[in-house]
């Protein structure tokens, strides 16, 4: 049988379709439900790497201050994840300029909510000698590193475009996710702390996120 | 197929829904899917790599893709600008992974030109002319032109597919056309 210039051979189809039956792919229900699973144990493992380093710690912030940091902390993450993870109704992904924007401007949105509310009390933006902020570090990545794994594998080989953009988005939001446990357990808000501590460690998931979405988002030979 | 998605957005193209209803466990779409894409994918393939047996392969690699994608598929979402998105994609890794370039010359499809009349026969030589002038555009403008021009995409899905804006597709495409038109202005005026 002979086969149209302009068309792909009659084999092709038998061939592909074979392999199609050979590689059973999970529906779009199945793979919600698994997605939900693995999001949960992600954060569930940030949670308790938190209170196993860390924990709530309120003294010496007021109550007030402790919610309004936090909870503002709290917005912007939620915006950061679901932009970060979420594709804006389109296979393709959202466009590189969105995600270089959600990363660039996520730390800076971040720091400018902990500066501005915690200039309002008193005392709280002074020095702390003892703490330049390395135990804030390990903490953020300890926390960040999670969730930043989760979103890799729930995208994994499915971004054709961008996905070192893609995956440096994702280590932000992942980072962004531990700014809110962290801040809930730290209450130094002197600026040199807050780079190091709280800034630095969203600069390093992104770039690990850049690293390893380059080759897990990617689209590959099967 | 087609007719058994009542609940997604009507508007949709066939291949959307087709491929919502493979998403959602119709294990039985894919082959009309196949039907559907195959073509129009081969030819966007054989026009990038010139050559049958490796258009071949990209087309099984970025349908088989879209298969294992089924989970992520976002009901309502567009699948032209996905599918050549991916193609793009695995077409220059596919010319990486060789270290090959990209071949200047016509298509290599076996077919002479022995017994064609005249007039299909400038047609042919005005299509390769074309085909040449493609192939020294650079790859941003030549792939814009084609999901436009040649595939048939809207701007916003061209766009879409590559990754960009609007704005930019329009520029590109606008580009590649003035360099075809200049090279080739007075072909394409025809006779006065």
């Amino acid at each position: 049988m002979t086969t149209h210039p302009d068309l792909p051979s009659h084999e092709l189809k038998e061939k592909l379709l074979a392999r199609v039956r050979d590689t059973p792919r999970l529906s779009t229900s199945q793979f919600r439900a698994r997605a939900v699973v693995i999001l949960a144990l992600a954060l569930s493992l940030s949670a308790a790497f938190f209170y196993w380093r860390g924990g709530l710690r309120q003294a010496p912030r007021p109550t007030i201050l402790v919610l309004e940091t936090a909870l503002g902390a709290f917005v912007i993450a939620t915006i950061t994840w679901w932009t970060a993870l979420g594709r804006g109704g389109s296979m393709v992904g959202r466009p590189a300029r969105v995600l270089v924007s959600l990363a660039v401007l996520t730390p800076v949105a971040l720091f400018l909510w902990k500066v501005i509310w915690s200039t309002q009390d008193a005392g709280m933006m002074g020095a702390w000698s003892e703490r330049p902020g390395f135990r804030c570090l390990y903490l953020s990545l300890a926390t960040g590193i999670w969730p930043l794994l989760a979103m890799l594998a729930l995208r994994e080989g499915t971004d054709p475009n961008h996905p070192a953009v893609t995956g440096a988005a994702m280590g932000v939001a992942a980072a962004a996710c531990a700014w809110v446990f962290v801040d809930l357990w730290c209450p130094v808000a002197y600026v040199p702390h807050l780079m190091l501590g709280h800034v630095l460690p969203m600069a390093i998931l992104g770039s690990v996120g850049a690293l390893l979405g380059r080759f897990l988002l990617r689209v590959r030979r099967i | 197929l087609v007719a058994e998605a009542p609940t997604l957005d009507p508007s949709l193209s066939e291949v959307d829904l087709l491929m919502a209803r493979y998403a959602a466990g119709d294990d039985r779409c894919f082959a009309a899917l196949y039907d559907l894409l195959a073509p129009r994918l081969y030819t966007f393939l054989l026009r990038r790599t010139h050559d049958r047996a490796r258009a071949e392969d990209l087309v099984q690699q970025t349908l088989l893709q879209m298969h294992c994608a089924r989970a992520r598929f976002l009901p309502g979402a567009h699948v032209l600008p996905w599918m050549y998105a991916i193609a793009h994609r695995l077409a220059i890794d596919s010319f990486r992974r060789e270290r090959r370039e990209v071949p200047t010359s016509p298509r290599r499809d076996g077919h002479g030109h022995g017994e064609i009349a005249d007039e299909v026969l400038e047609a042919k030589q005005l299509a390769e002319n074309i085909g040449r002038e493609l192939e020294r555009l650079p790859d941003s403008q030549r792939i814009a032109f084609e999901l436009v021009k040649l595939e048939g995409l809207s701007l916003k899905e061209a766009a879409e597919s590559l990754g960009t804006t609007v704005t930019s597709v329009k520029l590109r495409t606008h580009r590649a056309y003035e360099a075809i038109r200049s090279v080739l202005g007075d072909v394409l005026k025809g006779p006065a």
